[in-house]
């Protein structure tokens, strides 16, 4: 083997750091932990796994495969934080995937966003999305993130006479107000 | 899952200290007990002695017959007459109910709650907990009801096996909880007045080479969902691929899948234990809406009864909440008591019917849990069954922890940690190590192993085979459940 060859394979064997691709054992092994069956791995496993892992991440969340892989993939990097895991949400939430895993996006983005962001963010797919599990998963991110967007949430409820698909935000709303979690249309 | 965290945390404290007795699981402080209904047993009369209600401290005594094959003791507290949680030192954990001691009619010992855990030697120097070769094991931490099965390791079935049955005659133990006598350090016991209603199932027959388990499904789903109701489901051609499926896992166990019914849940349950599909499964407690949850498998059968739903959601302490693929009420489970707060396990159904290839979950496609959903919910459907009928992880996350059967490869995590680093970062040499073994780890090397087994905690795309070995098999089958 050249020298030169030698150098191209050590570098696909650590990762292309120009391009930020993380490298393959990384990608494996964060693939493997999100197979776990009963739980998620803690936050402080994946950032010991090194650099790049919210990269590898983000590509399984964005990929086409299983839905509870990539809801996984997600909430992961929802714990990770940071830009990419804004990104990544941001993204998925606006995609064709599953309605599972863009309600998993909705609420990681509600936690990415935080008080301050999340009725911005989150206000398109409470009001406009065509799926009513996804507006339902919206109302609820943004009362467990941004209570003050609670009237908002309210009118929309009303405005869709489903008192059961937007129990637990109405819930969240009347708890984080000190009311009694009184559900209308129940 | 709540018994699986409970085994993850043993484990990370095992390896911390495998010498004195067992360390029990930390746990966020639970609410106390509420009120438990004690269940009447649905198992023809001659598997079950009635033992009637004791209190901790009494000793049980109860006969075992000719050409017993298995045998579980079931102690469902009466009211709430004892805490849910004990401390121990600084730390909550489950009042767990457990004999104190577990006496064969010749005497022998067959269980000591406060005995510690023999070690082995791995990969070198390493010393780990072996319960293989115990002939009693229990490892379910939980309070209210407790399922002491025997033979649940190598060493009960190598008994099982040399007398070609479980030892005639009278046995007797000491019924406990952990708040009357706690075997950890620093334990606030003496503090229980605990009672139970205490029951003793026995399974005649020689040891089954073959067996068949019926399933009652009970639906925790929305009206939007894949399986809304239970018509739907006997109607469901995805619904025939998943037993289709289920039954080749079970197989791998000598066990045929036998009828499988789906159940509606009453409105009620519904709305308020499981709205539009979601199960919040974060909770161990007795009081937790799980265990409410499974108070509602009812149906009076000799069988697994597991609880299907659409997303099951755990909250995180200071995080977001987390999904869940899969929870099991207890290992192993209360076989022929429905009802009871652990007398379930429930899968989530976000995968079901999902294909990453087009056609993959097709009647003729073949099984593959890597590109069709339906046959991955199976797979964790068949993993849940396997911790009800007294499974353990061959190997917890951090490989320091293995199930008590010796046919089963360990996967010890300094063996097995892909490079320096990760073996470094190990909980089995570094009490603050964050490494966790995989499949393709668990199969890397001649000291590696399990990473095919149906009860790996990981589930993986090329690796999952859902093989199960000999001993596993036979703990499966040995089960009430199973007939």
């Amino acid at each position: 083997m050249t020298l030169l060859a030698a150098l191209l394979a050590l570098a696909a064997a650590a990762g292309d750091p120009a391009s930020g691709a993380p490298p393959p054992e990384l990608r494996r092994q964060v693939d493997a932990l999100l197979g776990s069956i009963h739980g998620p791995v803690a936050p402080e496993v994946l950032r010991a796994l090194g650099p790049g892992v919210e990269e590898a991440l983000a590509d399984a969340a964005r990929a086409e495969a299983m839905p509870s892989r990539r809801i996984r993939a997600l909430e992961a990097l929802a714990s990770l934080g940071g830009p990419r895991a804004e990104a990544t949400h941001r993204a998925v939430a606006a995609s064709a995937a599953p309605s599972a895993v863009r309600r998993g996006a909705i609420r990681g983005l509600g936690r990415l966003t935080g008080t301050a962001g999340a009725p911005r963010a989150l206000a398109p797919f409470l009001e406009r999305d065509p799926d009513p599990a996804v507006r339902a998963a919206a109302a609820e991110a943004l009362a467990e993130s941004a209570p003050a967007a609670c009237p908002r949430i309210r009118a929309r409820a009303q405005a869709e006479g489903d008192g059961d698909r937007f129990q637990r935000a109405l819930s969240t709303c009347a708890a984080a107000e000190g009311g009694p979690g009184a559900v209308p249309g129940r | 899952m709540r018994l699986r965290s409970a085994i993850a945390a043993l484990a990370l404290l095992a390896a911390c200290d495998p010498g004195p007795r067992a360390p029990a699981p930390a746990v966020a402080a639970a609410p106390e007990a509420c009120a438990n209904v004690v269940q009447a047993p649905s198992l023809p009369d001659g598997m079950v002695q009635d033992l009637g209600t004791l209190s901790v401290g009494d000793t049980a005594r109860f006969t075992i017959g000719d050409q017993v094959t298995s045998f579980v003791i079931v102690s469902q507290q009466e009211g709430v007459t004892a805490p849910a949680t004990v401390v121990s030192g600084a730390t909550a954990v489950p009042n767990a109910v457990v004999p104190t001691d577990l006496r064969a009619p010749s005497g022998a010992l067959y269980y000591d709650d406060f005995a510690a855990w023999p070690t082995t030697t791995l990969g070198g120097a390493i010393s780990y907990a072996d319960t293989t070769g115990l002939l009693g094991f229990d490892a379910g931490f939980q309070p209210a009801v407790g399922v002491f099965p025997f033979p649940g390791t190598s060493g009960g079935l190598a008994r099982l096996r040399a007398g070609g049955a479980v030892e005639r005659g009278t046995w007797t133990f000491t019924v406990n909880d952990w708040a009357n006598r706690c075997p950890l350090p620093s334990c606030a016991d003496g503090r229980s007045a605990g009672r139970y209603r205490v029951t003793v199932v026995q399974r005649p027959g020689g040891i089954p080479a073959a067996g068949t388990l019926d399933l009652e499904v009970y639906l925790a789903t929305g009206p939007q969902s894949a399986l809304p109701g239970a018509a739907a489901a006997a109607a469901s051609a995805q619904a025939a691929r998943w037993r289709q499926s289920l039954a080749a896992y079970l197989g791998n166990a000598g066990i045929a899948l036998g009828e499988v019914t789906f159940h509606d849940l009453p409105a009620e349950v519904k709305a308020r234990l499981a709205a539009n599909g979601r199960v919040d499964v974060g909770d161990a407690g007795p009081c937790s809406p799980l265990a409410r949850l499974f108070t509602s498998a009812v149906v009076p059968r000799r069988a697994v009864h597991l609880f299907l739903a659409d997303v099951l959601v755990a909250p995180a302490v200071g995080g977001a909440p987390f999904h869940v693929i899969g929870v099991d009420g207890s290992i192993p489970g209360p076989s022929g008591f429905p009802g009871t707060i652990y007398g379930g396990a429930i899968v989530g159904l976000e995968d079901f019917g999902f294909e990453v290839t087009r056609g993959a979950c097709a009647p003729a496609a073949p099984l593959s849990i890597a590109s069709c959903g339906t046959d991955r919910t199976a797979y964790v459907a068949a993993h849940e069954i396997g911790h009800w009928l007294g499974l353990f992880h061959t190997t917890e996350a951090d490989g320091t922890f293995f199930d008590p059967l010796t046919d089963t490869d360990p996967c010890p995590c300094h063996a097995c940690a892909a490079t320096p680093t990760a073996q470094a970062a190990c909980s089995d040499v570094n009490p603050r190590g964050t490494t966790l073994v995989t499949n393709a780890r668990c199969l890397a090397g001649p000291a590696c192993g399990g990473g095919h087994n149906l009860m790996f905690w990981l589930l993986s795309d090329h690796d999952s085979t859902g093989e199960l070995t000999p001993e596993q098999g036979q703990i499966m089958r040995l089960n009430p459940a199973v007939r």
